[in-house]
């Protein structure tokens, strides 16, 4: 038990070592304890968190539940998964029950492979993660809430993460200070309305999983340098956005195949969330007349889509498809498209 | 994953559904990585064979029936042309042909000058060509004060010229400034608003209808699978 207490307290002035505010009043700043198997120099908090879900080996089950508004109706998506992770990079998500909405059985076994499917993309974008932790410590403001919280039998401490500037979504999370791990999230919008929690129902981290349990589809793009000769890897120019809101950064450039078409799809990161830019210009095929693509105008197009917290916008630019997506308004999205569009 | 793992996806995908050879099945036996490619294909095939079969919209039929139909408009006209036999002009055409042929043949006079003048001065003719596609714009009114006044202040006759050159100027770099402002994206780095956005139309949509395949895969999973688990809704 008292080991227990010193890791939280741990926890809570380690958060404070990485500039956090603290609504627990604690002040100081101390390193966390050592992590479990010794011989690691410990760690602050956020960067334990940073690392966790693809160092940390753990195993469980965990609730999803995504309530977004679409114009004036809001949809709710409820269901549990089992996530693996092996701690070395190695994982796998699979969908089990779901709560919420009704599907018949074909219905829910495709949705459940889908889901399957994208278990990589999941894994590295759907949920919260300090991505970039010098990005986040200049664009968030982080809270230590008074008090712990029990979830899945661990005792954790939680934070309120808020972004400085621009974004107004936010996050609580309750954070196993032990490894490090988010074991429950809730996203709230800017008038505090809760609209996604995920929220491990049960997990192990005293095991690591088989490796047959953390076989999961990872990323299979083709990084490529976005400052060279991209017409030869993509066969396009790729237009990079010349505007990116502040705070973000490039973090990743890959050639992605999807539908038979070739894309480019940047990554830029703020240090959690991420603003998604792809570009394509698909290939006439011989004998066939170009399919018309939605977007395609004479004039300058841009159409804008939401969902929940999430903008997408996309424009077709004389044959170059191009989107642009994240948790951010619209107005900043469309800059990002204007300044590719050339 | 091995090189003769990825041989064995691509298998599996092109031939989904047929009959296994015997080679193939061995190594789906031995590789677990295989094996599980193999059993999500096969689920994948039984979820699909499974879905309620929808019709498809009108729109598309038409789409995809003009379509099919240009190809083959496209293909039985090449094969008509091919199998044309081959015929002899007749001889008041070739002597037509030939008739130009000795001519002696003249660029138009227009492109002889362009020519000229290119060779001539190769930095003023290219000048001259990019002066022509700026955006005029009007000089600002004080400017064209101050230009009055000079003219109208007695001067020396050879500062005229030297004025109506810098007036000229001034009124081409106006151009190429705002031109530029206008054109360029990344001038306005950092001030969104600063774009031209009068040159784009921005449409609000109420449905994803409209929305990218691509998109709407990525939306999908970062919303959690709530697109797909909602894809009969009529917004979605």
């Amino acid at each position: 038990m008292s080991r227990r207490i010193l890791l939280l307290a741990g926890a809570l002035l380690s958060v404070l070592a990485t500039g956090c505010d603290s609504g627990a009043g604690a002040g100081g700043a101390a390193p966390l304890q050592k992590q479990k198997g010794g011989g690691a120099p410990p760690m602050p908090l956020l960067e334990r968190m940073a690392a966790a879900p693809g160092s940390v080996a753990h195993s469980g089950r965990r609730s999803v539940w995504v309530s977004y508004r679409v114009g004036e109706e809001t949809l709710t998506l409820a269901f549990e998964e089992r996530i693996a992770s092996g701690g070395n990079g190695r994982f796998r998500i699979v969908p089990e029950d779901v709560k919420e909405p009704w599907m018949p059985a074909s219905e829910l076994e495709f949705f459940k492979l889908l889901q399957e499917m994208r278990d990589g993309f999941m894994f590295h974008y759907r949920d919260f993660l300090v991505r970039d932790l010098v990005r986040y410590q200049e664009n968030y403001e982080t809270r230590v809430i008074a008090g712990t919280v029990q979830v899945a039998e661990k005792e954790c401490v939680v934070l309120e993460v808020r972004r400085l500037e621009g974004l107004r979504t936010w996050y609580r999370v309750a954070v196993d200070p032990e490894t490090g791990l988010v074991l429950r999230c809730e996203e709230f919008d800017a008038g505090d309305v809760l609209v996604a929690r995920t929220e491990f129902l049960q997990i192990d981290t005293d095991h690591a999983p088989a490796p047959e349990d953390v076989d999961g589809s990872d990323l299979t793009e083709t990084p490529f340098d976005p400052a060279g000769d991209t017409h030869a890897l993509l066969g396009f120019t790729l237009n990079a956005p010349t505007y990116v809101p502040d705070g973000y950064r490039l973090r990743r450039a890959d050639r992605v195949e999807a539908g038979g078409e070739t894309w480019a799809r940047l990554v830029y990161g703020d240090g959690v969330e991420s603003l998604f830019y792809l570009q394509t210009r698909p290939a006439p095929r011989a004998g066939l007349p170009v399919p018309p693509v939605a977007g395609a105008s004479a004039t300058r197009v841009i159409r804008v889509f939401r969902l929940g917290p999430w903008t997408v916008a996309q424009a077709n630019f004389e044959g170059q498809r191009m989107v642009v997506m994240g948790k951010a308004a619209s107005d900043v999205l469309e800059a990002m498209l204007r300044s590719a569009d050339r | 994953m091995s090189h003769t793992c990825r041989e064995i996806e691509d298998r599996l995908l092109a031939d989904a559904g047929e009959p296994r050879p015997a080679d193939l099945v061995a190594h789906l036996r031995s590789c677990a990585s295989c094996g599980k490619v193999h059993e999500r294909l096969e689920r994948l095939r039984a979820a699909l064979s499974s879905l309620p079969r929808l019709p498809s919209p009108g729109s598309l039929d038409g789409a995809v029936v003009a379509a099919f139909h240009a190809g083959h408009r496209q293909e039985r006209a090449a094969s008509a042309i091919l199998s044309l036999g081959r015929r002899r002009a007749p001889a008041v055409l070739e002597s037509g042909v030939l008739g130009r042929r000795r001519a002696a043949l003249r660029a138009p006079a227009v492109l002889e000058r362009l020519v000229e003048e290119e060779l001539r001065d190769p930095e003023a003719a290219m000048a001259r060509r990019f002066d022509s596609r700026l955006r005029r714009v009007s000089a600002p009114e004080s400017l064209l004060g101050r230009i009055e006044g000079a003219w109208r202040a007695p001067q020396a006759t050879w500062r005229r010229p030297i004025l109506l050159l810098a007036a000229a100027a001034v009124v081409v770099l106006l151009g190429v400034g705002v031109g530029r402002v206008l054109r360029s994206p990344g001038a306005a780095a950092g001030t969104p608003r600063g774009l031209a956005s009068a040159e784009y139309e921005v449409h609000h949509e109420a449905t994803f209808e409209n929305l990218d395949p691509m998109a709407r895969s990525m939306l999908a999973a970062l919303s959690g699978g709530l697109v797909d688990a909602h894809a009969g809704k009529e917004k979605l």
